[in-house]
C-alpha cells in the first residue's frame, strides 16, 4: 500500500496515453456489458418455474387441438395432482396493426391450482367463475387501455375470423415474475370460448382444447408421470406429448442458439481487445522504464517491489477503465434500445458487473507480465547502459 | 522552402463539401422528423418510398455522410491536409461501394463521384499528391521498427475485423437462403389477413377460382397449368443428436406439378413420392439434422406413418428444410378434410401480369385471397431475421471498433513521440510537413489493412460452417445456412479496418506536423 502514491503518479506520467487507454478500455467494457445484458434476456432460471408443471400438446404439432375428454382421463393417472387446459385466441385487436395484446382462454375452475406464478385475488376468481363471459386482464393492459372492472369489450380471434366475443372484465391477473409484468394479456373462460367456436365455427371444436397443463406430484417424478400420461393415448389418432415446462423454455432458447453463441464469442473477443490495448500500453511503459528500474534496483528495491509497482499500475489503469466502462453500460443500453426497439426486453442487470470484475483482474495481471519480466530480468548494468 | 500556398480551388472544394454536408444534414433531419414530429402525410410519403430497412439504412448513411462532409469541408477550408487525404479515402469508399453494391447506389453517391472526378483533375489535389514525397519504403520499415506494439495493435484491429466479417457472413448466409428461395415469376395465393402458410386455409372453391384466373403457364407435358395447391403443416421431429428435443418442421403436401415450380428441384436419392400413398421425400438439409429422416424411416403425422422414400434438394433454399408428400395423404392425416390447400402456387406467363392479377383479385368480391410474388414473400420474411442480426451485430461492432481505434491511436502517438528526432531530420532534409503527415497516416492505415487481412483469414475458416437459424417463416421453423464470404464482405471489412486505422492516425499525424524543427531536435 505504501506504493500507492507512486503507482498513481507513474500511471499518469503520460497523461494522454493513460487517458486514451482508460477510454479504450471503458468503451470496450461498455460494449462487453451490453452484450452480457443481452445474453441475460436469453437466460432463464429453473427457480422461476413451478415444480412439477407439465404441458401436454398434440404429438404431431403443437398447433393441433386435443379432445376435451383427455383431461378427465389424465386426472385419473396416478401422480397427476391437477389438470387444466388452455387455448390461444389471438393477438390482433381491432384494425390497427400496432394495437395488439395476447388473449388466452383458461379453465376457470382449475387454473389457479397449477399457475401459482399468477396472482389473482380470491374475489376475482369468484367473479371469474360466476360470470359466463368474464375476463381477467393484466394490470399493464388495464392501465394502457383504461379499462375498468365491469367494462364490456369485444374481441376477435386470429384463427377464427368470424368469431366475435363480448367479454366483461371482472378482475386482474398479475404475473409474479418481474420480467412479465409489462405484458398485455387477457384471459377469458375456456368453456365460454369452446361454446362460441362450437357454435360459430364447427360443432366438434366445442369438445377440443388447445393444450393441457398438469401438475405432477411429487414433482421429482414428473418425467415418469409424463410418460404414464402419454402411454394412455398411445396409438390413438390423438397421441399426446407431455413435457415439463422447462423443456419448452429450453426449446425456446435453443432457437436462438446461433445468436447466443455469436454474442458469447464476441464478448470474449472484446476481452481480447481490452487485453491487447492494455498490454500495448504496459509494454511501452516497460520500454521507457528500463533506466529507471535499474536506478531503483541500485537504491535497494527488490524484485517484489518492482513487481508490485508494475502490476499495481496495470491493475490501476484497468480498474479506472472498468469503473468508467461500468458507468457507461446503463446509458449505453438506453441508447441501444432507442436505436433498436425490437430489443425492448434488454435491461441493466447488476449481475453482469460480476463478469467485468474478474475479467479485468485477469487482464490486469496478464498485461503486467511484460513489464514485470523485463524489470526483473534486466540486470542493473544493462539497465543503466540502455539508451532509448 | 516552398511557401505553403493554398490554391483557390481548395476553398471552392471546401465550401461545396460543407454545403453538401448541410444538405445531407437537412435530409436526415427531414427523414427523422418526418417519422416523428411532422404531419402524417409526410410519414405516409416516406413509407411509400422506403420500407423499414431501406429507411434505417438511409438514415444511417445520411447521418454518417453529413458528419464526415462537414468535418472534411471545415478541414479543407482551414487548409488541413488530413482533410484532403480523408476526402480521397472516402471518395474511394463511396466509389467502390457504388460500383460493387448495387443495393446502395443512389443519386447522392453519383453526385459525389462526379465532384470527385472533377477535382481529381484540379491542380489543388495533384499539387497535394505531388507533395506526398516520403517514400513508402520508409513507412514499411518504420511499421516494424517496434514490432511488439505494432503486432498488438494489428491483432486488436483484426479481432474487430473478424467479428465484423462474421456478422456480414452470417447475414449473407441468411439472405442467400431466404432470398434464393422463391422465383420472381411464381405467384403465391394466400388467404387474406393471414401472414403464414400454416395459418392460411383456402376452400376447394377458392382453389378452383384461382385455377380459372388464366394468367399461368400451360405445361405441354402434363397438359395442365403449372399450378399447385399446397397444404403446409407444422410437425415436430426429434433432433438427431438429442431425441428428446423436438423441433418444428414444415411438411408440405403438393401435387405432381410442385417440383416443376421450383427450378432448382432435384431428387438426390431414392424415388419421388407417389400420389395417394403414405410416403414422402425429405429435404437434404434435414437428413443430417433430424432423426427419422433417412430413406426407409417413417414419420408420424397424427397417428399415420409416412415412409421416407427419397431425398431432394432445391439448391440451398428454404424448401431444403421441408418434408414433401402428396396433398391428399397429408390432408387426411392432418385432419384438414374439406380444405383446398394452405396456398396455391403458380407460374405466371408474364411476370408483369402481377399487378393486373392483384387488381382482378380486388375486384372479385367472393375471393378473399391475396397474391404475391414468391420471391417477395420470402424476402419479406428474411428481413426480420437478417435485420435483427445485422443491426445488433453492426452496432456492437461499431462500439467495439472504437476501442480498437483508440488502441491504434495510442500506438501512433507513441510512434510520433519516438520519432521526434527523425521527423525533425526529415523536415530539415526538405520533406514537407504534408508528406510526413501522409506517411504517418498511411502507416496507421497499413496497420488497419494488416488487421483486416488477419481478421478475414480467420473468418474465412468459418465460411463453410453450417449453422442452424430460426426464421419467422411458418412459426419459427428452422432452417440451415452456410456462412458465406463474398468479395463484397472482404471489401467492407477492409474499408472498416482501414477506417479504424485512419481515424486512429489522424490526431497523432497532425501532432507530427505541428512540431517546430528546432524544438524537435531538442
Amino acid at each position: 500500500m505504501k506504493f500507492l502514491n507512486l503507482i498513481v503518479k507513474n500511471a499518469f506520467r503520460h497523461k494522454l496515453r493513460t487517458i486514451l487507454t482508460i477510454l479504450g478500455l471503458a468503451i470496450t467494457i461498455m460494449a462487453f456489458g451490453i452484450v452480457r445484458n443481452i445474453l441475460e434476456v436469453f437466460s432463464f432460471s429453473e427457480s422461476d418455474l413451478i415444480p412439477g408443471h407439465l404441458i401436454t400438446t398434440h404429438k404431431t404439432s403443437q398447433m393441433q387441438f386435443l379432445p376435451y375428454s383427455h383431461i378427465e382421463k389424465m386426472r385419473q393417472v396416478e401422480g397427476v395432482k391437477a389438470a387444466t387446459y388452455g387455448f390461444f385466441i389471438g393477438f390482433r385487436y381491432g384494425d390497427d396493426p400496432e394495437e395488439f395484446f395476447m388473449r388466452m382462454a383458461i379453465d376457470q375452475d382449475n387454473f389457479y391450482k397449477i399457475r401459482t406464478d399468477w396472482e389473482v385475488s380470491e374475489e376475482d376468481i369468484e367473479d371469474f367463475k360466476n360470470t359466463t363471459n368474464g375476463a381477467l386482464i393484466t394490470p399493464h393492459l388495464k392501465l394502457k387501455n383504461g379499462w375498468e372492472e365491469g367494462d364490456v369489450v369485444t374481441i376477435g380471434s386470429d384463427y377464427f375470423e368470424t368469431l366475435s366475443l363480448e367479454v366483461e372484465i371482472v378482475g386482474t391477473l398479475a404475473f409474479k415474475r418481474e420480467e412479465n409484468q409489462q405484458l398485455d394479456m387477457m384471459f377469458i373462460r375456456g368453456d365460454y370460448f369452446r361454446r362460441a367456436i362450437g357454435q360459430e365455427v364447427s360443432p366438434e371444436l366445442e369438445h377440443q382444447v388447445g393444450w393441457i397443463e398438469l401438475l405432477a406430484d411429487p414433482p421429482d417424478d414428473a418425467a415418469e408421470i409424463a410418460a404414464r400420461v402419454d402411454s394412455l393415448f398411445m396409438n390413438s389418432d390423438m397421441e399426446t406429448s407431455t413435457k415439463p415446462v422447462n423443456a419448452y423454455a429450453t426449446a425456446q432458447i435453443d432457437r436462438f442458439r446461433t445468436i447466443i453463441t455469436a454474442l458469447k464469442v464476441s464478448s470474449y473477443l472484446m476481452i481480447g481487445v481490452i487485453l491487447l490495448v492494455l498490454i500495448n500500453t504496459m509494454s511501452m511503459v516497460a520500454r521507457e522504464r528500463i533506466n529507471e528500474n535499474a536506478v531503483l534496483k541500485t537504491l535497494g528495491f527488490r524484485a517484489r517491489h518492482l513487481i508490485t509497482l508494475n502490476f499495481g499500475e496495470s491493475l490501476f489503469v484497468a480498474i479506472l477503465g472498468a469503473i468508467l466502462g461500468a458507468a457507461l453500460i446503463w446509458p449505453g443500453i438506453i441508447l441501444f434500445k432507442a436505436l433498436m426497439p425490437f430489443l425492448g426486453q434488454v435491461k441493466f442487470e447488476w449481475i453482469t458487473l460480476a463478469w467485468v470484475g474478474p475479467a479485468l483482474v485477469i487482464v490486469g495481471i496478464l498485461a503486467s507480465l511484460v513489464p514485470v519480466i523485463k524489470a526483473v530480468r534486466t540486470s542493473i548494468v544493462d539497465g543503466l547502459r540502455t539508451v532509448e | 522552402m516552398v511557401e505553403n500556398r493554398k490554391p483557390k480551388s481548395l476553398f471552392v472544394l471546401g465550401w461545396i463539401i460543407v454545403i453538401l454536408g448541410v444538405i445531407f444534414t437537412l435530409l436526415s433531419a427531414f427523414l427523422i422528423l418526418g417519422k416523428t414530429v411532422l404531419p402524417e402525410e409526410v410519414e405516409l410519403w416516406i413509407d411509400q418510398y422506403f420500407d423499414f430497412e431501406a429507411y434505417t439504412l438511409l438514415i444511417i448513411l445520411m447521418v454518417f455522410r453529413s458528419v464526415y462532409h462537414i468535418v472534411m469541408g471545415i478541414a479543407l477550408l482551414k487548409g488541413q491536409n488530413w482533410g484532403r487525404l480523408w476526402f480521397l479515402w472516402l471518395m474511394l469508399i463511396e466509389t467502390c461501394l457504388g460500383l460493387l453494391d448495387p443495393d446502395i447506389v443512389d443519386a447522392g453517391r453519383a453526385v459525389i463521384f462526379l465532384i470527385f472526378l472533377y477535382f481529381l483533375t484540379r491542380p489543388s489535389i495533384t499539387y497535394y499528391l505531388g507533395k506526398v514525397t516520403v517514400p513508402l519504403k520508409y513507412t514499411f520499415k518504420s511499421l516494424f521498427s517496434r514490432p511488439l506494439t505494432t503486432v498488438l495493435t494489428i491483432l486488436g484491429i483484426s479481432l474487430v475485423s473478424f467479428m465484423f466479417c462474421i456478422v456480414l457472413m452470417l447475414a449473407n448466409g441468411i439472405a442467400k437462403v431466404l432470398v434464393a428461395t422463391g422465383e420472381d415469376d411464381n405467384v403465391i395465393f394466400m388467404e387474406k389477413n393471414k401472414f403464414s402458410e400454416i395459418e392460411s386455409m383456402l376452400s376447394p372453391e377458392e382453389v378452383d377460382k384461382i385455377e380459372n384466373l388464366g394468367y399461368f403457364v400451360f405445361d405441354e407435358e402434363y397438359g395442365e397449368q403449372l399450378l399447385s395447391p399446397e397444404l403446409a403443416a407444422s410437425i415436430t421431429l426429434p433432433d438427431i443428436n438429442d431425441t428428446t428435443k423436438l423441433k418444428n418442421v414444415t411438411m408440405r403436401g403438393t401435387n405432381e406439378i410442385a417440383p416443376r415450380l421450383r427450378r432448382g428441384f432435384r431428387l438426390v436419392e431414392g424415388e419421388m413420392y407417389e400420389m395417394g400413398l403414405p410416403n414422402c421425400i425429405v429435404g437434404k438439409a434435414l437428413t443430417k439434422r433430424m432423426a427419422n429422416c433417412r430413406i426407409g424411416d417413417s414419420i408420424n403425422v397424427a397417428g399415420d406413418y409416412f415412409q421416407v422414400i427419397g431425398v431432394f434438394e432445391t439448391g440451398g433454399t428454404m424448401y431444403d428444410s421441408e418434408i414433401w408428400t402428396d396433398i391428399f395423404s397429408l390432408r387426411d392425416s392432418y385432419n384438414r378434410q374439406g380444405v383446398g390447400g394452405s396456398i396455391v402456387m403458380a407460374r405466371l406467363e408474364d411476370k408483369n401480369d402481377i399487378e393486373a392479377l392483384k387488381k382482378e383479385l380486388d375486384e372479385t368480391p367472393d375471393l378473399e385471397v391475396r397474391a404475391f410474388i414468391e420471391k417477395n414473400y420470402y424476402k419479406g420474411q428474411s428481413e426480420n431475421t437478417t435485420g435483427f442480426l445485422k443491426y445488433l451485430g453492426l452496432f456492437i461492432c461499431v462500439v467495439f471498433a472504437l476501442g480498437a481505434t483508440i488502441g491504434a491511436m495510442i500506438t501512433m502517438y507513441s510512434a510520433v513521440a519516438n520519432r521526434t528526432n527523425e521527423i525533425a531530420t526529415m523536415r530539415s532534409l526538405g520533406f514537407q510537413a504534408e508528406g510526413i503527415q501522409a506517411a504517418f497516416l498511411i502507416e496507421s492505415m497499413m496497420i488497419g489493412a494488416l488487421g483486416a487481412v488477419i481478421g478475414i483469414a480467420a473468418a474465412s475458416v468459418f465460411s463453410t460452417f453450417e449453422i442452424q437459424m430460426f426464421s419467422t417463416v411458418n412459426f419459427f421453423g428452422e432452417f440451415y445456412l452456410r456462412m458465406t464470404l463474398t468479395l463484397l464482405t472482404v471489401l467492407y471489412t477492409f474499408i472498416f479496418a482501414i477506417s479504424m486505422g485512419f481515424v486512429g492516425g489522424v490526431f497523432p499525424s497532425i501532432q507530427a506536423t505541428r512540431m517546430k524543427i528546432v524544438d524537435a531536435f531538442r
